[in-house]
């Protein structure tokens, strides 16, 4: 008797469970990071020099000349500790080349390209003629954002404030000190993505799936075989004596179909490229 | 007393009927007879023993006090008999026409409980016999994964009884009259159109019509539903009523009369006979009937024993019956389901089917 009402609760908790599972949102880390706004620094206007500083652990291209001196120098010093950290090459370039935002991802990706960069790499552009900025990232490092756009979008909100007030240079510092926290939070984890993602329709889709089959069965178990026929034409005879099939009217009606003009247009699925970027 | 059991002329060992066989069988000596060499040896001993009523008329004296008194009438009221084999006493229901004693296991026939007027005009023997119809049993749980545990095992199986349950059945002959309107529909299409041309016809269909075979059953304490649903049966087959054919097997008697069943039966030829003038109306896609009358010439009803396998299942306090028939194989019945089991079951589908799709959601990241 025990042994029975355990079973049964056992699969109660089960399907709960499923349901808790698939109706609770995923948690991933809280991003408490807070920018690193050095104040002492003010905001720039492309005022400074053009500066191109290539290295294993870092680059800075500053083609649109944002950076002052002094600022370059400490976002070197920054950059090359995140590099050094992580492994990656963490690399801010910026540009007057005027490149519409449809055509950034493309663009820069043949500039990273030309530039011989390392493999695992993490790029910050800034077009300083469109205003457009991307993140793009490479290698092993596309692996710490690839299905979470949430991250992409942490850098950029952090980022925001400071591009709103022109401040290149604090979003910048907001940029490397964000990477750098996505590095610590670790690849990005498909199966709790995929649960957090789809979750509750698989959830729901699977317990409804359960309770069908449930249902089903046990009315398949409540009644085997079939009632019980009394076979008329084996059990009865007719002898006619009066017969008459009297034609007494006909009518028709005719109905118009319609035609079905409705034709399906095709569908296109969206394009893929091999990286992981964000434009904001 | 009122009781009886064939024995084998050779050895004196208990006779019962081989459903296999269609013959008497000794389980003792092997001994096999025909069913009219054991009626003709019995034939003597049965008039002699199946006379005294003493008993069932106390029991239903006892029954029709209750009814009076507003009680229950659902409960059954034992009767008791002395087991010719070994002398203990047989108890029984009011209805119960064989058995088996508790004792010696000898099969006693309780013949004054079918005498007089209800003695069955005829039986259909056993054809199924237990070792079949078990392996039909088991053949059908086979496949039920969800059975509880129990149901399927050797002292449930060992449950299962041969009993032979009373049907009334009736054959009646009739003058029937039908007029009807029948529709002959045709659909065609021309270019965009589609025509549809309705041709009214009035029909007329009268003669003799037979109906035979309506059965319904006669006792009122068994499901209704199983007992009609374990038909057909063959009536071919059936034989003239001998009170040997009970030995080895459980039978019931009627506790419906005729009376009881007629308006049923009678509803039923009705409908049979609307349906067979129907059936001769060949060529329409539609026929709704105008007018039905109808006249019986010739009426006639019998009363007979048909045999059944049954066992019944105790699950969660409530008795489950399943029947075969004794003569097709013809399962009927409700089988028990383990919700535990079951449960689990759609459990595990179910985390299977959440585990997949969450994999199978990471190819889409």
């Amino acid at each position: 008797m025990i042994r029975k009402y355990t079973v049964k609760i056992s699969a109660l908790a089960v399907v709960l469970l499923l349901i808790l599972v698939s109706v609770c949102p995923v948690f991933a880390e809280s991003d408490t990071l807070t920018t690193d706004n050095n104040s002492s620094i003010p905001a720039t206007a492309p005022t400074g020099v053009a500066t191109k500083v290539i290295e294993d652990t870092f680059a800075l291209t500053d083609d649109a000349a944002v950076f002052t001196e002094i600022q370059a120098q400490e976002l070197m010093s920054e950059l090359k500790a995140a590099g050094e950290k992580t492994g990656w090459q963490f690399i801010i370039h910026t540009s007057n080349e005027g490149v519409s935002s449809k055509n950034m991802v493309s663009h820069y990706d043949k500039y990273y390209a030309s530039q011989n960069f390392k493999d695992n790499a993490i790029m910050l552009v800034i077009d300083m003629r469109t205003s457009n900025r991307q993140i793009l990232s490479y290698g092993d490092v596309k692996s710490y954002f690839a299905g979470d756009p949430d991250r992409y979008e942490d850098i950029k909100s952090a980022m925001k404030p400071y591009l709103n007030t022109g401040d290149m240079y604090g979003a910048s510092q907001v940029f490397i000190s964000k990477a750098q926290k996505v590095y610590d939070m670790g690849k990005t984890n498909k199966l709790l993505l995929s649960l957090k993602k789809f979750g509750i329709f698989i959830g729901l889709a699977a317990v409804a799936v359960g309770l069908i089959i449930f249902f089903v069965t046990k009315s398949k178990y409540k009644h085997m075989g079939t009632t019980g026929t009394y076979d008329l034409s084996a059990n009865s005879s007719v002898d006619l004596t009066d017969v008459a099939d009297d034609f007494v009217t006909t009518h028709t009606t005719v109905h118009v179909i319609k035609s079905d003009s409705n034709s399906g247009g095709g569908s296109s699925s969206p394009s893929r490229d091999g990286h992981s970027s964000g434009t904001f | 007393m009122a009781t009886m059991n064939y024995k084998c002329p050779n050895c004196d060992g208990p006779l019962t009927f081989n459903p296999d066989k269609q013959l008497f069988c000794c389980d003792y000596c092997l001994g096999e007879f025909e069913p009219a060499k054991v009626q003709q040896m019995n034939e003597e001993k049965e008039k002699r023993e199946t006379y005294d009523e003493r008993d069932v008329k106390n029991a239903e004296q006892a029954k029709q006090q209750a009814q009076a008194q507003g009680q229950s009438t659902e409960e059954e009221y034992p009767v008791s008999y002395t087991c010719p084999s070994c002398g203990a006493e047989v108890v029984t229901t009011s209805t119960t026409a064989a058995t088996t004693c508790f004792y010696c296991y000898n099969p006693v026939v309780l013949g004054s409980r079918l005498s007089g007027e209800f003695n069955p005009d005829k039986v259909v023997p056993f054809e199924l016999s237990k070792e079949k119809a078990t392996e039909r049993f088991l053949a059908m749980c086979g496949k039920k994964k969800f059975l509880p545990k129990g149901f399927t095992s050797e002292s449930q199986v060992e449950k299962l009884n041969g009993v032979y349950f009373p049907y009334w059945f009736a054959d009646e002959q009739k003058t029937a009259h039908l007029t009807a309107t029948g529709k002959k529909i045709r659909t065609w299409r021309s270019g965009n159109k589609e025509y549809t041309e309705t041709r009214i016809f009035h029909v007329v269909r009268g003669g003799n019509v037979i109906v035979k075979n309506v059965f319904e059953r006669a006792l009122k304490s068994e499901s209704r539903e199983m007992l009609q649903s374990v038909h057909p049966f063959d009536l071919t087959k059936a034989q003239p009523f001998a009170m040997s054919y009970l030995s080895g097997f459980q039978a019931e008697k009627r506790d419906l009369d005729k009376k009881d069943v007629e308006p049923v039966l009678e509803k039923k030829m009705h409908d049979y006979t609307e349906q067979a003038l129907k059936n001769t109306m060949e060529g329409y896609d539609v026929i709704t009937t105008e007018s039905f009358t109808e006249k019986t010439d010739l009426s006639a009803y019998s009363y007979n024993l048909l045999p059944v396998w049954l066992m019944t299942y105790n699950f969660n306090g409530k008795l489950i019956p399943f029947a075969i028939n004794g003569q097709t194989g013809k399962a009927y019945g409700q089988l028990p389901v383990s919700t535990g089991k079951l449960a689990a079951f759609c459990a595990i589908v179910a985390v299977l089917i959440f585990i997949l799709g969450v994999l199978g959601g990471m190819l889409f990241i």
